[in-house]
């Protein structure tokens, strides 16, 4: 076979059959939607999903608050840490269910396709550092706010010891480590999950490049 | 402008078939797809500003379109895809009628997605300018690509790929 043939075999295979086309009524009516069936499906679930979540974390906000702040309860680190570990579990799940919806609706359908992939592949970086900062600045707040505990003794946190049977200051450090490694754990983790999208982007990019 | 966009698609339906069939051959979401291509060109069509002829913008939306579904592809964990390495060009056996259509879609399906949008237009003898200005890349290297890719594709055509 010849390169020349390609273009008649193409025209040849396009010349007797014709796909059933859309009629008038059928294009508006696709028209009016935001996405097709199958899209629209898997949207819906990340949208439940960060629905779920938010309300879940929401509730879980409004409980902490009335019980430290209108009961005035007061819990020892031990006691503190399963809600402490719950709440960044529900602040992660919110989030990245987010940062997904938010990278499966960006588009630029406008542009040439080496211009729509570069400006994608910006849009899911910038998405990505403001997700990684909004967690370094929440958990490193969290964290410098236990240290700044320890050194005022605020809520009797300076009575821990090596020797203290129920909180130890090494319990205390791990926790503040635990809480310093969340971000770059989270950040391992968008890196895993969007690892695909960015290497199909690179290979588009580079495809498109003239070398 | 319903009107109007409803015109120009319903004599350019066509592109959208093509389109479908090489990046979503055999896929059981592929009306899915065309439909939603339909939707993003609609919602795309206020940036069409008459700088070029409607079939250039349609192929630069559906194309965008098409690989950013394939793309997306992996945070959409339901959809399932069959891999291009089930397919045995030079084994594939079909009807008569249809063999060299299927054939050559199966060949096509074996390229990477930029690959088949640049065989595409240049099957649908877009010229090199035009290939240029919905790719983005020059027009000098868009002749490289095209040889390059058509060198591919007798190669699977003749031989088969696995």
């Amino acid at each position: 076979m010849d390169k020349n043939d390609l273009k008649s075999m193409w025209r040849d295979a396009h010349y007797t059959k014709s796909e059933s086309n859309f009629s008038k009524e059928s294009l508006e009516k696709t028209m009016a939607l935001k996405h097709s069936k199958a899209i629209s499906k898997s949207l819906l679930d990340v949208k439940i999903k960060v629905l779920l979540y938010a309300l879940i974390f929401l509730i879980y906000v409004g409980l902490i608050i009335y019980a430290f702040v209108y009961l005035r309860l007061n819990l020892s680190v031990n006691s503190l840490v399963p809600f402490a570990l719950a709440g960044i579990f529900l602040l992660i799940s919110a989030t990245s269910e987010i940062v997904r919806l938010l990278v499966l609706t960006k588009t630029a359908d406008n542009l040439s396709l080496k211009d729509s992939s570069l400006v994608f592949y910006k849009k899911l970086k910038r998405i990505k550092t403001t997700d990684f900062i909004i967690y370094l600045v929440i958990f490193y707040l969290f964290a410098i706010l236990i240290i700044y505990n320890y050194l005022t003794d605020i809520g009797g946190v300076k009575n821990l010891s090596w020797h203290n049977e129920i909180v130890s200051l090494p319990l205390l450090g791990t926790i503040i480590l635990m809480l310093l490694s969340v971000p770059w754990f989270i950040k391992y983790l968008n890196n895993r999950r969007y690892k695909k999208l960015f290497s199909d982007l690179n290979e588009s990019v580079r495809q498109l490049s003239d070398q | 402008m319903e009107k109007e966009f409803i015109e120009l698609i319903k004599r350019h339906q066509g592109i959208l078939h093509k389109i479908c069939n090489v990046y979503f051959l055999r896929d059981p979401y592929k009306e899915d797809y065309y439909q939603e291509m339909l939707i993003r060109l609609w919602k795309s069509y206020p940036g069409f500003k008459n700088q070029s002829a409607f079939s250039t913008w349609l192929y630069r939306v559906a194309l965008n379109t098409a690989i950013d579904i394939i793309r997306k592809q992996s945070l959409l964990p339901k959809h399932t895809w069959l891999s291009k390495t089930e397919y045995n060009i030079a084994e594939y056996k079909s009807n008569d009628e249809s063999e060299n259509k299927d054939k050559l879609y199966l060949a096509i399906n074996l390229l990477s997605d930029i690959e088949k949008a640049i065989i595409i237009l240049y099957l649908e003898d877009f010229n090199y300018r035009e290939i240029a200005e919905i790719t983005g890349i020059s027009e000098n290297y868009a002749g490289v690509r095209i040889n390059r890719i058509k060198t591919q594709l007798i190669k699977i055509l003749n031989h088969g790929q696995k």
